[in-house]
């Protein structure tokens, strides 16, 4: 096994609120091994978001504050390097992109000084030198006649172009790790393929680890080749992408993967979690899915599970998960 | 609704300057209520024997906290009495100002075509009247009185109301909530104001509850510039009026309406500010 | 077979905008709907989908009136609402009602549930007193919420809660339509099944017609009967929706769908990526609207870009406008 890109050991990120210590990622341990394309799965208030931005320290501080845990980027904790190395190593061999590509670039300069930028500050090259690696990437990303597009600020673009823009900033300093916050949740379908055909294309090319965060399991099932899946500002399972899809060990995961609606299936109801996502500000004792939960007994109100392995590279925070791992496959079909 | 009342009221005492000031505002609330009956000093009565003394000035009656005036009255007890006019000024020329800007900003908000353009344009001229020149110009024509100095007032301070209203209707009509009520079939009047102006009311308290402050701060200059109130009613601009011309030899004459002013004025900021930080939804998101 | 209870025709929405730009001043027509037409029948579902800009809001929007409409007609059992004005509007309105996308920020935030729901009987004067509040008990229950809740504020709810209320108050006056604009899109993976589960079991309890405009496949081929895909404004095809998703015509409809991430990670993928994006509808492309994106349309030849295609019926129900099924006119 090779030595992973990042590892995150036991990470807790709360936020200070008028209702008291939010809780918005509570002992997360996960990890992405070099050119692995992990996928963080979750709904809203999950914490897929906050881990994230975790890694990348950008959670403000306050009202958020990095509780415990351990960011392990190349080896080195990220939580206890000083702002200037943040910076360094930020947009340069650690790299993010986010939702929304119209606010992650500035207005009011040019999307090839943009970039440019990025590459001066970290690869020290002169201006025009910058300018030129500039459109290089912009031509990486299929970005057409990126000579102009270079020259055009980002509001002359759309937004299929802008993540495309922002794509190629984030790629521009070789990053070793790219991670992608619900990239394409914004986007049409055709221009979502289009980017997901980017990012796999420009993955084999450049053999960069990707952290791939998003509600949409289709997406996982496309791009990732392992997968966590989040609830409650834990992870819940986690999985090598085809068993996660054949045998959800964690009935939050296997609820999630029943209630997509399937273009190549027919049912006349769709399969429903019952209840609501778990409010954030709101731990209490014992597996947060509990609530909704169709399996829940009376051990999982009382006590909290742990992600324990479950079987070779697997894992999951259910006290069933042993037995669900084992059981016949016919049962896993629901109604 | 009480429970929420007082969840809000311990939000807005975490802030120990809005506690300040909030004490500021309710004893200036409080001496203008009560004031006229607790002072020690009756505040027109006249002792040509005890003019102009200082501070903590042991007179004949008692102790003259703040002083006295040219004429021998007690600082103190005009500058609590005076807290009246000045809060009445305040409070009632935001109250009309406020009827008048939200009204405009109301109409020019949701129905942005001809006659709000047309009240837009009227928010413009007013901008470009000079206020004072204004203020001159009414009291030489209706002559100087309490309720004239509050009509000037409200006149030309609704502009603020109007612009900040109109600006948050034109969001706020394009709502789905506002859209859903005119799908139900909801006429305009009630979309105004079953909708929009509920929704506009934090902004409208956070605008007065600054604005009362500068209303004070005008009436002083108003009453200063002898265009205010008619003498007989003691008002802090007026006190400070009178006592320009003994600032050589008796500074406390001026100096302390001027406090009086300074303090009040700081306290309403503070509250205001924190109302601001409370009320204001673009603010808010930082905060949670 | 019986009348549909709405029928849309030749609706065109053209909106003047603003050019933006400091040195010229003009307007600039934006065609966000272009001419379309359709029916819905009593007691069924039409799924509109296509992608942003496509006009597919606009165009649910103009049939409540939100928005005037350019020119065209829309039809309820037979009256027009498009010109309808006064009593006549208020009366239509309780037959037609609209489902919002974000569940935040269609409910007044500074309203009760109770008076959320309380305010269409308001508005048309219809029941009052405890006839009222009996009403809007049996209307959270109908959306599956607790009548205790009634004097709960909208904050107090999640995102799947509060949609449930808009779907409340749409049904208040017992509506025989109801268009619901991306109703689930903005919800938590998990909850968009429970809510549409929801529309399902309201239609069939209910008798209701639904208008689902969405831009994500999956729930509309989940709720519709019939489906209809738009581009820029036009309807490019229209299918009953086993029909629509087994054989797409439409090289658009086809592209859309294979476009959709396939939750299975063994699904082997044979995808169409168009290239480019959609143009703007200010000045739409002229011929077929999609030729600038089209992979078939160089085998097709010069008339994709000439001349615009008719809707071809292709079998009953499934009507296509695309030059792959029109003959070339006879040459004159």
């Amino acid at each position: 096994m090779s030595t992973p890109v990042l590892e995150i050991r036991n990470l807790k990120t709360y936020f200070a609120s008028d209702r008291g210590e939010v809780r918005a990622v509570d002992g997360v341990s996960l990890h992405v091994d070099a050119g692995e394309t992990l996928g963080v799965v979750g709904e809203s208030g999950s914490g897929k978001s906050v881990t994230s931005l975790s890694v990348m320290r950008l959670i403000a501080s306050p009202p958020g504050r990095y509780a415990d845990g351990e960011i392990l980027f190349e080896g080195r904790d990220i939580l206890k390097l000083d702002k200037a190395a943040m910076r360094d190593l930020r947009g340069n061999r650690l790299s993010m992109i986010f939702q929304e590509p119209m606010t992650s670039l500035n207005p009011v300069f040019t999307v090839g000084a943009q970039i440019a930028e990025a590459i001066m500050l970290h690869q020290h090259l002169p201006r025009p030198a910058a300018f030129a690696r500039a459109i290089d990437m912009l031509r990486l990303v299929n970005i057409p006649a990126p000579e102009r597009r270079a020259h055009e600020f980002p509001h002359q673009l759309s937004g299929g172009m802008r993540q495309r823009v922002m794509i190629a900033m984030a790629l521009s300093c070789n990053p070793k790790l790219l991670i992608a916050d619900e990239p394409t949740t914004a986007l049409d379908v055709t221009i979502q393929a289009q980017i997901l055909d980017l990012m796999r294309r420009l993955r084999a090319e450049l053999g960069m680890a990707i952290m791939l965060i998003t509600h949409d399991l289709g997406i996982v099932a496309e791009m990732c080749d392992r997968v966590v899946v989040m609830y409650g500002g834990r992870i819940v399972e986690e999985a090598d992408v085809i068993s996660l899809f054949d045998n959800p060990l964690h009935p939050y995961s296997e609820g999630l993967l029943a209630s997509i609606p399937r273009i190549d299936e027919d049912v006349e109801q769709l399969y429903a979690i019952e209840g609501s996502v778990p409010d954030p500000a709101d731990r209490s004792e014992g597996c947060a899915f509990a609530p909704r939960c169709r399996y829940a007994f009376e051990r999982c109100r009382s006590e909290t599970p742990v992600l324990s392995p479950i079987a070779d590279g697997r894992k999951a925070a259910c006290f069933l998960a042993g037995e669900r791992l084992t059981r016949p496959a016919v049962e896993q079909v629901l109604s | 609704m009480h429970r929420s009342l007082y969840r809000f009221l311990h939000r807005f005492l975490r802030s120990k300057l809005a506690a300040f000031g909030l004490l500021i505002v309710a004893t200036v609330i409080f001496a203008a209520l009560i004031g006229a009956w607790i002072v020690p000093f009756d505040p027109s009565a006249q002792d040509i024997m005890e003019r102009l003394k200082p501070p903590l000035w042991e007179g004949s009656e008692g102790i003259h906290l703040l002083g006295t005036e040219a004429l021998g009255r007690d600082i103190f007890s005009r500058l609590v009495v005076g807290a009246q006019v000045s809060l009445l000024v305040g409070v009632a020329s935001v109250v009309l100002s406020s009827v008048v800007g939200i009204g405009f900003g109301l109409i020019a908000g949701y129905e942005d075509r001809y006659i709000g353009r047309f009240l837009m344009a009227l928010t413009d001229i007013q901008l470009a009247v000079p206020f004072l020149v204004l203020a001159l110009a009414v009291v030489a024509v209706v002559g100087a009185s309490l309720w004239n100095l509050i009509l000037v007032l409200g006149l030309t301070n609704w502009v603020q109301y109007a612009r900040v209203v109109r600006a948050e209707c034109l969001v706020l009509r394009e709502r789905e909530y506002v859209q859903a009520a005119r799908v139900l079939g909801a006429s305009t009047p009630r979309i105004l104001f079953r909708h929009l102006l509920p929704n506009v009311m934090s902004s409208v308290i956070v605008i007065s509850s600054l604005l009362v402050a500068k209303m004070i701060l005008f009436e002083s200059a108003l009453s200063f510039l002898g265009l205010g109130v008619p003498p007989a009613t003691p008002t802090w601009g007026a006190m400070i009026a009178e006592g320009r011309n003994y600032i050589g030899n008796a500074w406390w004459v001026a100096a302390m309406p001027g406090l009086a002013i300074f303090i009040t004025v700081i306290g309403i900021n503070l509250v205001g500010d924190r109302l601001r930080d409370l009320l204001d939804p673009r603010l808010k998101q930082v905060e949670n | 077979m019986r009348p549909p209870v709405l029928s849309v025709r030749d609706l065109v929405k053209h909106f003047p905008v603003r050019r933006q730009n400091l040195f010229q001043r003009g307007r600039d027509i934006v065609h966000a709907v272009d001419g379309v037409s359709f029916d819905i029948g009593e007691g069924r579902t039409l799924g509109l989908v296509g992608e942003s800009g496509c006009g597919k809001s606009t165009l649910g929007r103009v049939i409540v009136r939100l928005e005037d409409a350019t020119s065209g007609s829309v039809l309820f059992n037979g009256r027009e609402m498009l010109s309808a004005k006064g009593a006549a509007l208020r009366a239509l309105r309780r037959d037609i009602q609209f489902i919002f996308q974000d569940p935040y920020a269609s409910l007044d935030p500074r309203m009760s549930v109770e008076q959320i729901l309380a305010e269409p009987f308001e508005i048309h004067g219809l029941e009052s007193g405890p006839a009222r509040t009996a009403k809007i008990r049996a209307l959270l229950d109908a959306v599956g919420l607790p009548a205790a809740h009634v004097s709960r504020f909208p904050h107090e709810f999640s995102g799947g809660q509060r949609q449930r209320i808009g779907i409340a108050r749409a049904l208040a006056l017992n509506p025989r339509v109801i268009i619901c604009d991306e109703p689930v899109s903005a919800l938590d993976v998990s909850i968009q099944s429970q809510v549409l589960n929801l529309l399902t079991r309201l239609q069939r309890d209910l008798g209701l017609s639904y208008l689902f405009i969405a831009h994500g496949l999956a729930a509309v081929k989940h709720i519709s009967h019939d489906v209809g895909v738009m581009y820029l404004g036009k309807l490019v095809e229209m299918a009953p929706k086993a029909r629509l998703f087994a054989v797409p015509a439409h090289p658009y409809t086809q592209a859309l769908i294979s476009a959709i991430p396939v939750p299975d990670p063994r699904a082997v993928r044979n995808r169409t990526i168009l290239q480019g994006e959609v143009p703007s509808p200010i000045d739409p492309p002229a011929g077929c609207r999609f030729h600038t994106r089209c992979p078939r349309a160089a085998e097709i030849g010069v008339r994709c870009r000439t001349e615009e295609p008719r809707p071809v019926e292709l079998a009953p129900g499934h009507q296509v406008a695309c030059h792959l099924y029109t003959q070339p006119k006879a040459a004159a």
